[in-house]
């Protein structure tokens, strides 16, 4: 049985206000988002990945007293901290291991980090990992192919090591049927001229690598007094939006750990058919993860367009539901 | 709320020793390093105003001097932009904040970072 839970980062706009954990996890339990929990460090603690004892201290006192279970923590290695330099891997290491002591202390069992992390720093950063007791993931999204160079060899490792310590976390949004209502949105508030807006999404639709199809959408903001803002929609949402089906990724599923069902509308129902998919297609994998609901509609509409928590409760009443039948057909 | 939403908020004007000041709240949706702050470009009723100094946790200085700083751009707090702009309270103003910040953990091309680029208007009249 799927464990399901949310992510804080769909509560980007209540961190964004100035909200603490404490009061975001109150929240959450009390519109009954379901139990799994996961954090994004840099984004909840001030300071992070320095945690003060007392803060450590709150979040276990939180998460115990509200019956939630901490499942993952994002983490980053940020490689471009310094203009125009890359840093080493000791330096990557030394910005990366702290926050995983620190998910250590907090009680996560499991971090997610950004996909292509360089050999050398990956077997560093598994070796602390495993030392730690730590899964350690590394997320797969949007259009991102299967047989990826990074994917392929984060398996490569897996099989080689044997290491139960390494692994994914799998994105829903690697199935997208229709570009979200909400990109249209916030492509229209951005001035973009209307011929351009159904241009772009027919773009999407074509059979074409995502690069190439970046590339013919970003004609049409070329010169737009928002460009700079526009470029980073389109290419942020083409990038995120695959069009693979779970059979794609039936091979790489047992190295599943842990994952994110996508979605950016507020109306939830628009994800009903892929999210469906992907429950049925883990539980058929015996996935024994959790599935975290991850709103990322506040990237494109306003505060007022959306409440993040009635959205991520009507998210979860689709999960639960569709968990409940996949469970009710195995039966 | 979008990544522009909220990063000049209707209080944000202020008078900082007879300048103009303007509190720009950080346009993504973590914390980022102070050394990832490429640009800050501030127009004042439509006239650019040059940036005298940015402040936020432990870094002071100029917007260049951000490069090199240790120092963390916590999500929750807003940069302190000072403008070589004599201002005095009661006085209104419309003003325009183009922020640009690097992306760390995000590569556009290898060794290229993908920077962010948000723009934020607010109107006000000074505290």
């Amino acid at each position: 049985m799927l464990t399901l839970g949310t992510t804080l980062f769909s509560m980007t706009s209540e961190w964004r206000r100035g909200a603490d954990v404490t009061e975001l996890l109150e929240q959450i339990a009390v519109v009954d988002c379901r139990s799994a929990i996961e954090d994004i460090g840099h984004q909840t603690w001030r300071g992070f990945p320095h945690i003060a004892d007392q803060d450590e201290r709150a979040f276990h006192d939180t998460v115990d007293r509200l019956g939630l279970i901490p499942v993952a923590l994002g983490v980053y290695t940020d490689l471009l901290r310094r203009p125009g330099r890359a840093m080493n891997e000791q330096e990557a290491f030394e910005d990366i291991g702290p926050q995983l002591h620190a998910a250590s202390r907090l009680g996560f069992p499991l971090v997610r980090a950004t996909l292509g992390m360089e050999h050398g720093l990956l077997r560093r950063v598994l070796d602390e990992a495993e030392r730690l007791d730590l899964v350690l993931t590394f997320e797969v999204q949007g259009a991102t192919a299967p047989d990826a160079p990074a994917v392929v060899e984060l398996l490569e490792l897996q099989e080689t090591t044997g290491t139960p310590y390494l692994g994914l976390t799998l994105d829903f949004s690697l199935t997208t049927p229709a570009l979200p209502v909400a990109f249209g949105t916030a492509l229209r508030r951005l001035g973009l001229p209307a011929p351009a807006v159904p241009a772009i999404h027919r773009i999407w639709a074509q059979d074409e690598p995502v690069g190439r199809r970046i590339g013919a959408a970003l004609a049409w903001v070329a010169g737009h007094p928002e460009e700079a803002a526009l470029t980073m929609l389109v290419a942020g949402v083409f990038v995120r939006t695959g069009r693979w089906q779970p059979a794609d990724w039936a091979p790489v599923l047992p190295s599943v750990r842990h994952a994110h069902a996508k979605f950016w509308d507020p109306d939830v129902e628009s994800v009903r058919e892929p999210h469906g998919a992907w429950i049925a297609a883990l539980e058929a994998a015996d996935y024994a993860g959790a599935v975290v609901s991850e709103w990322g509609g506040h990237e494109l509409l306003d505060r007022a367009d959306a409440d993040a928590l009635a959205v991520t409760r009507a998210h979860h009443d689709l999960l639960a539901e569709l968990a409940g039948r996949q469970t009710a057909v195995r039966a | 709320m979008t990544m522009s939403e909220g990063m000049v908020r209707p209080d944000a004007l202020s008078v900082r020793d007879g300048q103009l000041a303007v509190a720009v709240h950080l346009p993504w949706y973590r914390s980022l390093p102070v050394s990832c702050v490429e640009t800050v470009r501030v127009s004042v009723d439509g006239i650019p105003a040059p940036v005298r100094s940015v402040s936020v946790g432990d870094f002071a200085g100029r917007v260049e001097d951000a490069a090199g700083s240790d120092g963390t751009w916590d999500l929750r707090d807003p940069l302190d932009v000072v403008l070589d702009v004599a201002a005095s309270p009661g006085g209104t103003h419309a003003v325009e904040v183009a922020v640009a910040v690097r992306i760390p953990y995000m590569q556009q091309a290898p060794g290229v970072a993908l920077v962010q680029r948000a723009t934020a208007r607010t109107e006000g009249t000074l505290r």
